[in-house]
Protein backbone atom coordinates (compact mmCIF):
# COMPACT_ATOMS: atom_id res chain seq x y z
CA UNK A 1 0.00 0.00 0.00
CA UNK A 2 1.49 3.61 -1.02
CA UNK A 3 2.25 5.82 2.08
CA UNK A 4 2.05 9.32 2.32
CA UNK A 5 3.18 11.78 4.33
CA UNK A 6 1.37 13.73 6.48
CA UNK A 7 2.48 16.63 8.86
CA UNK A 8 0.73 17.48 11.92
CA UNK A 9 2.20 20.00 14.96
CA UNK A 10 1.68 18.50 18.63
CA UNK A 11 2.82 20.43 22.21
CA UNK A 12 6.31 19.43 23.38
CA UNK A 13 5.31 17.23 25.96
CA UNK A 14 3.67 15.37 24.11
CA UNK A 15 6.52 14.72 22.01
CA UNK A 16 8.83 13.90 24.74
CA UNK A 17 6.31 11.12 26.42
CA UNK A 18 6.03 9.80 22.39
CA UNK A 19 9.72 9.65 22.64
CA UNK A 20 9.85 8.22 25.87
CA UNK A 21 7.61 5.41 24.78
CA UNK A 22 9.23 4.85 21.65
CA UNK A 23 12.98 4.21 22.99
CA UNK A 24 10.91 1.94 25.86
CA UNK A 25 9.10 -0.03 22.45
CA UNK A 26 12.29 0.41 20.76
CA UNK A 27 9.83 1.12 17.73
CA UNK A 28 9.95 4.48 15.67
CA UNK A 29 7.94 7.59 16.45
CA UNK A 30 6.42 7.21 13.68
CA UNK A 31 4.83 3.53 13.61
CA UNK A 32 3.53 4.27 17.29
CA UNK A 33 1.72 6.91 15.51
CA UNK A 34 0.40 5.56 12.44
CA UNK A 35 -0.83 2.37 14.99
CA UNK A 36 -2.49 4.81 17.72
CA UNK A 37 -4.38 6.25 14.37
CA UNK A 38 -5.10 3.11 13.17
CA UNK A 39 -6.98 1.81 16.63
CA UNK A 40 -8.45 5.57 17.02
CA UNK A 41 -10.14 5.06 14.06
CA UNK A 42 -11.28 1.42 14.18
CA UNK A 43 -12.64 2.26 17.80
CA UNK A 44 -14.54 5.52 16.02
CA UNK A 45 -15.90 3.39 13.38
CA UNK A 46 -17.27 0.55 15.68
CA UNK A 47 -18.55 3.00 18.05
CA UNK A 48 -20.61 4.70 15.40
CA UNK A 49 -22.20 1.58 13.95
CA UNK A 50 -22.52 0.68 17.70
CA UNK A 51 -24.40 4.09 18.25
CA UNK A 52 -26.60 3.62 15.14
CA UNK A 53 -27.77 -0.15 16.26
CA UNK A 54 -28.39 1.55 19.79
CA UNK A 55 -30.40 4.61 18.71
CA UNK A 56 -32.37 2.61 16.36
CA UNK A 57 -33.18 0.63 19.20
CA UNK A 58 -34.22 3.47 21.49
CA UNK A 59 -35.97 5.21 18.99
CA UNK A 60 -38.33 1.72 18.42
CA UNK A 61 -38.56 1.79 22.05
CA UNK A 62 -37.15 -1.58 22.28
CA UNK A 63 -34.75 -0.74 25.01
CA UNK A 64 -35.12 1.91 28.10
CA UNK A 65 -32.52 4.42 28.86
CA UNK A 66 -30.90 2.65 31.66
CA UNK A 67 -30.32 0.06 29.31
CA UNK A 68 -28.88 3.10 27.00
CA UNK A 69 -26.64 4.52 29.53
CA UNK A 70 -24.93 0.98 29.89
CA UNK A 71 -24.25 0.38 26.80
CA UNK A 72 -23.17 3.76 25.75
CA UNK A 73 -22.42 5.27 28.70
CA UNK A 74 -24.19 8.29 30.37
CA UNK A 75 -23.05 10.79 28.33
CA UNK A 76 -23.19 9.31 25.26
CA UNK A 77 -26.84 7.60 26.37
CA UNK A 78 -28.24 11.83 27.07
CA UNK A 79 -26.77 13.02 23.64
CA UNK A 80 -28.72 10.22 21.68
CA UNK A 81 -31.94 10.64 23.60
CA UNK A 82 -31.34 13.97 23.01
CA UNK A 83 -31.20 13.74 19.39
CA UNK A 84 -34.33 11.05 18.88
CA UNK A 85 -36.18 13.50 21.06
CA UNK A 86 -35.48 16.92 18.67
CA UNK A 87 -36.01 14.49 15.47
CA UNK A 88 -39.68 13.24 17.02
CA UNK A 89 -40.17 17.35 17.89
CA UNK A 90 -39.08 18.06 13.78
CA UNK A 91 -41.22 15.29 12.29
CA UNK A 92 -44.29 16.01 14.66
CA UNK A 93 -43.76 20.21 14.29
CA UNK A 94 -41.52 20.86 11.51
CA UNK A 95 -40.38 24.69 11.51
CA UNK A 96 -43.00 25.42 14.27
CA UNK B 1 -39.33 33.02 8.28
CA UNK B 2 -35.91 33.09 8.92
CA UNK B 3 -33.18 30.69 10.33
CA UNK B 4 -29.36 30.31 11.15
CA UNK B 5 -27.94 26.97 9.41
CA UNK B 6 -24.57 25.24 10.73
CA UNK B 7 -22.41 23.48 7.83
CA UNK B 8 -23.97 19.94 8.63
CA UNK B 9 -27.49 21.15 7.77
CA UNK B 10 -26.82 23.29 4.57
CA UNK B 11 -24.63 19.79 3.22
CA UNK B 12 -27.34 17.67 4.43
CA UNK B 13 -30.44 19.35 3.04
CA UNK B 14 -28.01 20.53 -0.39
CA UNK B 15 -27.36 16.26 -0.95
CA UNK B 16 -30.96 15.23 -0.04
CA UNK B 17 -31.61 17.71 -3.18
CA UNK B 18 -33.81 20.39 -1.43
CA UNK B 19 -31.91 23.19 0.13
CA UNK B 20 -32.90 25.68 -3.28
CA UNK B 21 -36.23 24.61 -2.55
CA UNK B 22 -36.05 25.86 1.20
CA UNK B 23 -35.06 29.22 0.00
CA UNK B 24 -38.36 29.85 -1.28
CA UNK B 25 -39.47 29.11 2.80
CA UNK B 26 -36.81 30.45 4.26
CA UNK B 27 -34.52 33.06 4.56
CA UNK B 28 -30.78 31.24 5.64
CA UNK B 29 -28.76 32.93 7.44
CA UNK B 30 -25.35 32.39 8.04
CA UNK B 31 -22.00 33.52 9.89
CA UNK B 32 -18.45 34.05 8.19
CA UNK B 33 -16.81 30.98 9.50
CA UNK B 34 -19.48 28.85 8.08
CA UNK B 35 -18.56 30.19 4.77
CA UNK B 36 -14.83 29.41 5.18
CA UNK B 37 -16.14 25.68 6.53
CA UNK B 38 -17.88 25.51 3.03
CA UNK B 39 -14.96 26.67 1.63
CA UNK B 40 -12.67 23.79 2.86
CA UNK B 41 -15.34 21.35 2.04
CA UNK B 42 -15.27 22.22 -1.38
CA UNK B 43 -11.49 21.49 -2.11
CA UNK B 44 -12.72 17.62 -1.32
CA UNK B 45 -14.05 15.91 -5.29
CA UNK B 46 -16.47 13.74 -2.96
CA UNK B 47 -20.18 14.15 -2.85
CA UNK B 48 -20.07 16.55 0.08
CA UNK B 49 -17.36 18.85 -2.33
CA UNK B 50 -19.68 18.96 -4.90
CA UNK B 51 -22.41 19.87 -2.01
CA UNK B 52 -20.43 22.25 -0.91
CA UNK B 53 -19.48 23.86 -4.09
CA UNK B 54 -23.47 24.34 -5.04
CA UNK B 55 -24.02 26.08 -1.25
CA UNK B 56 -21.39 28.17 -1.82
CA UNK B 57 -22.91 29.88 -5.63
CA UNK B 58 -26.03 30.43 -3.59
CA UNK B 59 -24.22 32.75 -1.27
CA UNK B 60 -22.05 34.08 -3.63
CA UNK B 61 -25.20 35.26 -5.39
CA UNK B 62 -26.60 36.32 -1.93
CA UNK B 63 -29.71 33.70 -1.98
CA UNK B 64 -27.77 32.78 1.42
CA UNK B 65 -26.90 36.19 3.02
CA UNK B 66 -23.64 36.01 5.10
CA UNK B 67 -24.08 38.15 8.71
CA UNK B 68 -21.36 39.53 10.87
CA UNK B 69 -20.52 38.55 14.16
CA UNK B 70 -20.79 42.32 16.09
CA UNK B 71 -19.22 40.61 19.72
CA UNK B 72 -16.65 37.86 19.43
CA UNK B 73 -16.36 37.98 22.83
CA UNK B 74 -19.87 35.85 23.16
CA UNK B 75 -18.53 33.27 20.44
CA UNK B 76 -15.16 32.55 22.48
CA UNK B 77 -17.62 32.15 25.30
CA UNK B 78 -18.82 29.14 23.50
CA UNK B 79 -16.44 27.46 22.76
CA UNK B 80 -15.64 24.21 23.95
CA UNK B 81 -14.79 20.39 22.62
CA UNK B 82 -18.29 20.00 21.62
CA UNK B 83 -19.20 23.34 20.34
CA UNK B 84 -16.55 24.68 17.57
CA UNK B 85 -16.27 27.86 16.28
CA UNK B 86 -18.93 27.78 13.08
CA UNK B 87 -21.48 26.86 15.52
CA UNK B 88 -20.99 29.05 18.13
CA UNK B 89 -21.28 31.94 15.34
CA UNK B 90 -24.48 30.17 14.07
CA UNK B 91 -26.12 30.47 17.94
CA UNK B 92 -24.48 34.27 18.32
CA UNK B 93 -26.03 35.13 15.28
CA UNK B 94 -29.63 34.05 16.32
CA UNK B 95 -28.88 35.81 19.59
CA UNK B 96 -27.42 39.24 18.07
CA UNK B 97 -30.28 39.68 15.50
CA UNK B 98 -33.42 37.80 17.13
CA UNK B 99 -33.33 35.40 14.92
CA UNK B 100 -35.51 32.33 17.15
CA UNK B 101 -34.60 29.21 14.42
CA UNK B 102 -30.99 27.46 14.62
CA UNK B 103 -31.04 24.72 11.98
CA UNK B 104 -28.18 22.31 13.28
CA UNK B 105 -27.30 18.71 12.33
CA UNK B 106 -24.10 18.35 14.93
CA UNK B 107 -25.77 16.82 17.41
CA UNK B 108 -22.89 17.34 20.10
CA UNK B 109 -23.14 21.50 19.85
CA UNK B 110 -27.38 21.34 19.19
CA UNK B 111 -26.49 18.74 22.61
CA UNK B 112 -24.59 21.39 24.79
CA UNK B 113 -26.46 24.43 23.39
CA UNK B 114 -29.85 23.05 24.35
CA UNK B 115 -30.01 25.41 27.75
CA UNK B 116 -28.86 28.27 26.73
CA UNK B 117 -31.11 28.09 23.29
CA UNK B 118 -33.96 27.48 25.45
CA UNK B 119 -33.39 30.33 27.77
CA UNK B 120 -32.80 32.72 24.98
CA UNK B 121 -36.11 31.28 23.14
CA UNK B 122 -34.09 30.00 20.06
CA UNK B 123 -36.14 26.78 19.03
CA UNK B 124 -33.18 24.37 18.27
CA UNK B 125 -34.18 22.09 15.23
CA UNK B 126 -32.54 19.39 12.50
CA UNK B 127 -32.60 20.10 8.88
CA UNK B 128 -35.45 16.68 8.79
CA UNK B 129 -37.91 19.64 10.16
CA UNK B 130 -37.03 22.04 7.31
CA UNK B 131 -38.14 18.62 4.73
CA UNK B 132 -41.21 18.53 6.68
CA UNK B 133 -42.32 22.38 6.37
CA UNK B 134 -41.85 22.15 3.07
CA UNK B 135 -44.01 19.48 2.34
CA UNK B 136 -46.75 21.08 4.96
CA UNK B 137 -46.68 24.30 2.93
CA UNK B 138 -46.99 22.42 -0.20
CA UNK B 139 -43.53 23.61 -1.36
CA UNK B 140 -42.85 20.09 -2.27
CA UNK B 141 -44.88 17.00 -2.95
CA UNK B 142 -45.27 14.25 -0.35
CA UNK B 143 -43.09 11.97 -2.84
CA UNK B 144 -40.51 14.18 -2.90
CA UNK B 145 -40.36 14.53 1.22
CA UNK B 146 -40.03 11.35 1.55
CA UNK B 147 -37.37 10.61 -1.42
CA UNK B 148 -35.59 13.86 0.56
CA UNK B 149 -35.41 12.25 3.87
CA UNK B 150 -34.79 8.93 2.29
CA UNK B 151 -31.53 10.50 0.72
CA UNK B 152 -31.50 12.36 4.75
CA UNK B 153 -31.35 8.66 6.28
CA UNK B 154 -28.20 8.06 4.28
CA UNK B 155 -26.15 10.95 4.75
CA UNK B 156 -26.76 10.93 8.42
CA UNK B 157 -23.82 8.74 10.27
CA UNK B 158 -25.56 6.75 13.50
CA UNK B 159 -28.66 9.22 13.00
CA UNK B 160 -29.69 7.97 10.20
CA UNK B 161 -31.21 4.95 11.99
CA UNK B 162 -33.46 7.03 14.54
CA UNK B 163 -34.61 8.68 11.36
CA UNK B 164 -35.80 5.95 9.42
CA UNK B 165 -37.56 4.43 12.76
CA UNK B 166 -38.92 8.15 13.37
CA UNK B 167 -39.71 8.41 9.40
CA UNK B 168 -42.05 4.83 9.36
CA UNK B 169 -43.98 5.97 12.43
CA UNK B 170 -44.78 9.96 11.53
CA UNK B 171 -44.99 9.08 7.69
CA UNK B 172 -47.94 6.65 6.64
CA UNK B 173 -46.33 6.30 3.40
CA UNK B 174 -42.82 5.49 4.64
Amino acid sequence: MTRRMLTVRIEAELEKKLEELAREKIERKSDIIREALEEFIKKETEMKEIKRIMAKKFAEGKISFEELIKILGYQEARKTAFYIDIAKKSFEEGLQ
Amino acid sequence: MKAVMDTSSLISLELSGILQRSLKLLQIVIPSTVKEELEEISKYSDEEGKAAKLILKLIQNKKIPQLEIKDYKKVENLLSSDVDRGEAECFVLCLENKITILIMDDVDAAYSLEGLAKVNDIKLKISVAVIIELSKKKIITKKQALRAIRKMINIREWEGGALEVLAKKYLKEF
